[in-house]
């Protein structure tokens, strides 16, 4: 638990206290830079797109509603920013080393088991990256961010319709592709 | 929702009961259909299995120098805002008083004139009605006449001939547009520096 909130930190930042927002970046820089990586599957437009978010943020600051949580809402923002950079262009996929993997290893985990693991994680990663930009960014604000068809559809500023055809036919799409290529559990 | 046996709830059903995003009447009866029902069970207990593979991706590790990065851009973009204010407004201000300048050089004579003459016109048509107001039945007469003669001989009109109209016009249309476009190509090329679409 941090010993000053986010808010005390967003109300310093709004008081002209640019410093206090580094904090704020420090806490939520991995959630906000992992929801980029999700959607674009880069390393390098996943950093520029973590930065660019961060930087809408501070200027969307003045609307944030302080009874809310900052994590979401920024997160939000990354996902709009994303998808407008994926609609653009469709950055090519590099896959990042094991050692930027936080937590795939546990004491009792053999190195086979760590290489299937990440074998499992990189092929369900790229049926991900392999959707539209759309299902992708659907897929990424329901599972991910846990967000509700609603609020999915505001944050898209899509009708609650597009979105649940999106989401279904997403999945549908990752369903095959994961048995196509013989991902299992066992 | 039908839970009939033969029956089964469409596909989308699944995922919205596990979405959590049925009415709880829809999900009470999805649940009684679940338990009896071993096809849809298996159907669910599949979407189950995918949502927890999409589910398990692992987090990586964000870039440890980002924070100084986003503060420094922020940094530059709140020097910049202001100084785009200010240019902004001097840029208005020069133009405003260039094309008045211009406007007052181009049209001073073209003042100047109507000025005299309109003001020649009006003493004489005063003149002539304050002589004529002795003469109660034609006062009112002559005023309305001197007036209306006053109008057709007034000089002032000739000078608004049709090359100073034009020349005047241009001027002011042409440092309009100067402006405009100076003013897009700055502001665009500074604020696609630090500007960031999105969110």
């Amino acid at each position: 638990m941090h010993s000053v909130s986010d808010n005390t930190l967003i109300q310093r930042t709004q008081s002209g206290n640019i410093d206090e927002y580094g904090e704020l970046i420090n806490r939520y820089q991995t959630a906000v830079f992992n929801v980029c990586y999700r959607l674009l599957g880069n390393y390098q437009e996943a950093e520029d797109s973590t930065q660019d978010a961060f930087i809408r943020a501070y200027q969307k600051l003045h609307t944030f509603d302080i009874g809310r949580s900052f994590s979401p809402w920024v997160r939000k923002i990354a996902t709009n920013i994303c998808l407008n950079r994926l609609q653009k262009r469709e950055p090519e996929f590099l896959p990042l080393d094991n050692e930027h993997i936080k937590g795939m290893t546990t004491n009792k985990t053999t190195p086979e088991e760590v290489i299937e693991n990440i074998e499992q994680v990189n092929l369900i990663r790229q049926a991900i990256l392999d959707l539209p930009p759309k299902h992708r960014a659907v897929i990424e604000l329901r599972h991910y961010q846990e967000l509700r068809y609603q609020e999915i559809s505001e944050t898209l500023k899509m009708p609650l319709s597009d979105v649940k055809s999106y989401l279904f036919r997403g999945r549908r799409l990752l369903a095959k592709k994961i048995k196509e290529n013989g991902y299992s559990k066992e | 929702m039908d839970t009939q046996k033969n029956n089964h709830p469409k596909e989308f059903f699944f995922q919205e009961y596990l979405d959590k995003e049925l009415s709880p009447s829809d999900r009470r009866n999805f649940e009684k259909h679940i338990n009896w029902c071993e096809k849809c069970k298996e159907v669910m207990l599949e979407l189950q299995d995918l949502y927890s593979q999409i589910e398990g991706l692992s987090e990586f590790e964000a870039p440890s120098d980002l924070s100084p990065v986003i503060l420094d851009r922020i940094k530059s973009v709140k020097r910049v805002e202001p100084l785009l204010k200010r240019m902004t407004t001097i840029q208005i201000t020069l133009t405003t008083i260039l094309v008045v300048i211009s406007f007052s050089l181009t049209s001073f004579d073209l003042i100047n004139s109507s000025l005299s003459d309109i003001l020649t016109i009006v003493l004489a048509g005063l003149q002539k009605s304050i002589w004529s107001i002795f003469d109660g039945i034609n006062s009112f007469y002559y005023l309305i006449t001197n007036i209306k003669i006053s109008f057709n001989n007034i000089d002032a009109f000739s000078v608004l001939d049709a090359p100073s109209l034009n020349h005047l016009l241009l001027f002011t249309i042409s440092s309009g547009l100067l402006w405009l476009l100076g003013n897009k190509v700055l502001l665009t090329r500074i604020n696609q520096n630090f500007t960031i679409n999105g969110g």
